[in-house]
C-alpha cells in the first residue's frame, strides 16, 4: 500500500504536476471513501471507550504518577486495561518487572488479534505492518474485522482499517489527556481513584459468560487477595496465572 | 528504576506482543493453547487487578474498606442488570460517597 493516493498535492506544484487520469481519480476517491468509512465505523466505538479513557486520565492524576509519563502510556502501551493496571501498580510502587509482566499478560489478547489479521497484511510493506500492528487494539480489531470481510479490495480494506484505527488513536490520546488535566484539579475528597477499580469490577461482571471464565475469574480473585502479602506487589500477577491455569483446565475438560 | 523507564519498557513489551504475531504468525495459525487461553486473559487480569486494588484499600482500615466494598457490590449488581459500565461506575461512586459520609458521621 502506498500513501501517495491520500497525500495532498504540494502547494505551488499544481500546474507542473501530471494530471491524474480519470481512472486514478476514481481510485483516489474510492480510497478516500474507504478511509472515511473506517472513520465512521469507529466513531460509535470511540464514544464507547471515551469514558474509559477519561477514567484512566483521572487515575493518572490521582495515583501520584508523573502526569506526562502516565499520559504517555496512551501512545506507548495504547491499551486501556493495561494502562489502568500500569498506573495502579506504578502508584503502588510495584517493581518494574511486575508492571511490565502485568501489562504483557493483559495484552496477550492483542497478540491474538495480530495473528488473526496478519494474513490480510501479507505482501504489504514492513512499515505498513508495523503501523497496522501498533494501532491494533479491541475497537480497531473490531473495525478491522469489517475491513477485511471480503466486501472490498485489499487496498481499500487497508484504507478502511487505517481510517478507523487512526481516529481511535487520536481520540484516545485526546480523552486520556483530558482526564489527566481534569483529574489534577479535582479534590481528593471525591475519591476518584476508586473509579478505576469500580470500572474493572463492572468489566469482570460483564465478561463472565461461560463456566470457564467464571472459574478463572473466581480463582484469580481469591488468589490475588491471598497473594496480596507477597513482596514486590506480585499478588495480581500470581492471581492472573492461577486464574488462567484454572480456566484452561476447565476448558480442556469441557472440550 | 525511574517511572519513565518502566513506562518505556511496558511500551516495548506491548509493541513486541503486537508485532511478533504479525511477523511470525502471518503464514501459520496461532498455537492451540494460545487460542484456548486468549479469551480468558482480559477477564482474569481484570479480576486479579480489581481484587488487588480492593485489598490495598484494606490497609486504610474499615473506614476505607467498608464503603469501597459496598460500592463494589453495588457496581457489580448494576453492571449485571444494566450491562452498562457507566451506570455501574456512577452508582458505585454514589454508594462510595454515601458510605464515606456515613462512616465519618458515625465515627
Amino acid at each position: 500500500m502506498t500513501t501517495t493516493a491520500l497525500a495532498p498535492a504540494a502547494p505551488g506544484h499544481a500546474s507542473t504536476a501530471p494530471r491524474s487520469t480519470p481512472a486514478e481519480g476514481v481510485d483516489r476517491a474510492a480510497g478516500r471513501r474507504a478511509f472515511l468509512d473506517g472513520v465512521r465505523a469507529m466513531l460509535p466505538l470511540l464514544a464507547g471507550v471515551a469514558p474509559f479513557g477519561l477514567v484512566i486520565g483521572v487515575t493518572v492524576a490521582e495515583a501520584g504518577v508523573p502526569h506526562l509519563a502516565g499520559w504517555s502510556l496512551s501512545w506507548l502501551v495504547y491499551a486501556g486495561s493495561a494502562q489502568l493496571a500500569a498506573v495502579g501498580l506504578l502508584g503502588g510502587s510495584a517493581s518494574a518487572a511486575v508492571v511490565v509482566a502485568s501489562v504483557a499478560v493483559i495484552n496477550l489478547r492483542v497478540g491474538l488479534y495480530g495473528a488473526a489479521l496478519a494474513p490480510h497484511w501479507r505482501g504489504t510493506s514492513w512499515w505498513w505492518r508495523v503501523l497496522a500492528g501498533y494501532l491494533l487494539i479491541d475497537p480497531s480489531f473490531a473495525v478491522g474485522s469489517q475491513s477485511y470481510d471480503g466486501s472490498r479490495s485489499a487496498r481499500l480494506a487497508h484504507r478502511h482499517y487505517l481510517g478507523g484505527a487512526l481516529v481511535l488513536w487520536a481520540g484516545w490520546l485526546t480523552v486520556t489527556g483530558l482526564g489527566v488535566t481534569v483529574g489534577a484539579v479535582l479534590p481528593s475528597a471525591l475519591h476518584l481513584e476508586s473509579i478505576g477499580p469500580l470500572y474493572i469490577v463492572a468489566l469482570v461482571v460483564l465478561s463472565v459468560r461461560t463456566k470457564a471464565t467464571w472459574v478463572a475469574v473466581s480463582v484469580a480473585t481469591v488468589t490475588a487477595v491471598g497473594a496480596s502479602l507477597l513482596p514486590l506487589h506480585l499478588g495480581p500477577a500470581v492471581g492472573m496465572m492461577a486464574g488462567l491455569l484454572a480456566g484452561s483446565i476447565v476448558l480442556r475438560r469441557t472440550a | 528504576m525511574s517511572t519513565w523507564t518502566v513506562v518505556l519498557l511496558a511500551g516495548l513489551a506491548t509493541l513486541a506482543i503486537r508485532l511478533v504475531p504479525v511477523a511470525v504468525l502471518s503464514t501459520r495459525p496461532a498455537p492451540a493453547w494460545l487460542e484456548r487461553v486468549g479469551p480468558l486473559t482480559a477477564p482474569v487480569a481484570f479480576a486479579a487487578l480489581g481484587a488487588s486494588s480492593i485489598t490495598g484499600a484494606a490497609a486504610g482500615g474499615p473506614a476505607e474498606l467498608v464503603p469501597l466494598l459496598a460500592a463494589v457490590a453495588v457496581a457489580g449488581v448494576v453492571a449485571r442488570r444494566t450491562r452498562s459500565t457507566s451506570w455501574a461506575v456512577a452508582t458505585g461512586m454514589v454508594t462510595l460517597w454515601a458510605g464515606v459520609a456515613l462512616v465519618a458521621y458515625g465515627g
